[in-house]
């Protein structure tokens, strides 16, 4: 068993990191009168959720495998950008959540990851 | 794939030349158009303009439309997986298809079972290269085609069926296109 490469390291607090920005943008511009409140919250908690899959699988005994877990951050990066085009989640936040969510794709693609998630993982 | 990285390379440079033409002819049909408004009216409003926009765009549309036949059939040459020779034949036919949409204006019969036909062929050649490129183990694009294929099929499903979606099938299909003709020349 080796230690977590920094790659793996800042791939996983950055998904935690979106995982809190999700759900704190939610309970920042939550508006029960809003007609579309039921898609805000939902598609907001599955966002948080796939952030934290992502998040939890660069930890030792994290199950996912690698290409299931790209898989789900560009998942993730399509549902923020259907978010945001559909003026379902606040717009700057929404941004910032695309950008972050692609950087983590993009990081969790990279052959140190899956290295890591294939050999030394467990 | 069974060719150099030259062949790659003149594979993904006429993927990228089939979404500049298109992209082109799009862009000046829609200025000399000053009445087309873009989301709002169909694409191919701009084929049966009372101005010269129809002649950039019903060309445009039978370049566009060649290249990506060539990009199809040369990549069912080129290429060794399964999934990428399914995608580049289903690609042949959306070529057939958008060269149609220039010869059959939107005043035609034709024009509307070709317009579906095209967005199908499309669509299922997307999911065969995603699935192909997943399986090779090229991730990137293939999470791009992901990224798109998931806009789609929101936009399919939870906007009503008109220009808008239409728009967003046609940008989402031509962001895959230069992506996979990236794909081609850096492989």
């Amino acid at each position: 068993m080796s230690e977590r490469p920094g790659k793996v390291i800042i791939t996983s607090a950055l998904a935690i990191i979106g995982g809190i920005l999700t759900i704190a943008s939610m309970a920042m511009y939550f508006n029960p009168s809003d007609e579309k409140v039921l898609t805000e919250v939902g598609l907001a908690l599955l966002i948080a959720v796939l952030f934290f899959a992502v998040g939890g699988t660069m930890y030792r005994n994290g199950q996912s495998s690698w290409k299931s877990t790209v898989f789900l951050c560009f998942v993730n990066v399509a549902i923020i950008a259907c978010d945001v085009l559909y003026k379902t989640m606040n717009q700057n936040f929404g941004v910032v959540l695309f950008l972050l969510a692609l950087f983590v794709a993009l990081l969790t693609a990279c052959p140190s990851t899956a290295k890591w998630i294939a050999a030394d993982r467990a | 794939m069974k060719c150099c990285k030259a062949s790659g390379s003149v594979l993904g440079g006429i993927g990228l030349i089939a979404v500049l033409a298109f992209t082109l002819a799009w862009l000046f049909a829609s200025l000399i158009d000053t009445t087309w408004i873009f989301g709002v009216d169909m694409l191919s409003d701009l084929g049966v303009s009372d101005t010269d926009a129809k002649y950039f765009f019903n060309y445009g549309c039978m370049i566009a439309g060649l290249l990506i036949l060539i990009f199809g059939a040369y990549g069912t040459a080129l290429n060794e997986s399964v999934g990428h020779q399914i995608a580049s034949i289903l690609l042949i036919f959306a070529g057939i298809m958008l060269m149609g949409i220039g010869l059959f204006p939107e005043n035609t019969d034709y024009h509307t079972p070709i317009g579906y036909a095209l967005i199908v062929f499309t669509f299922c050649s997307m999911i065969s290269m995603t699935a192909s490129d997943w399986r090779l183990g090229h991730l990137v694009p293939g999470g791009v085609a992901v990224v798109l294929i998931v806009v789609v099929l929101w936009y399919v499903a939870f906007e009503p069926v008109g220009a808008m979606v239409e728009t967003v099938a046609v940008i989402c299909g031509l962001i895959w296109l230069a992506v996979q003709g990236c794909k081609f020349i850096l492989e």
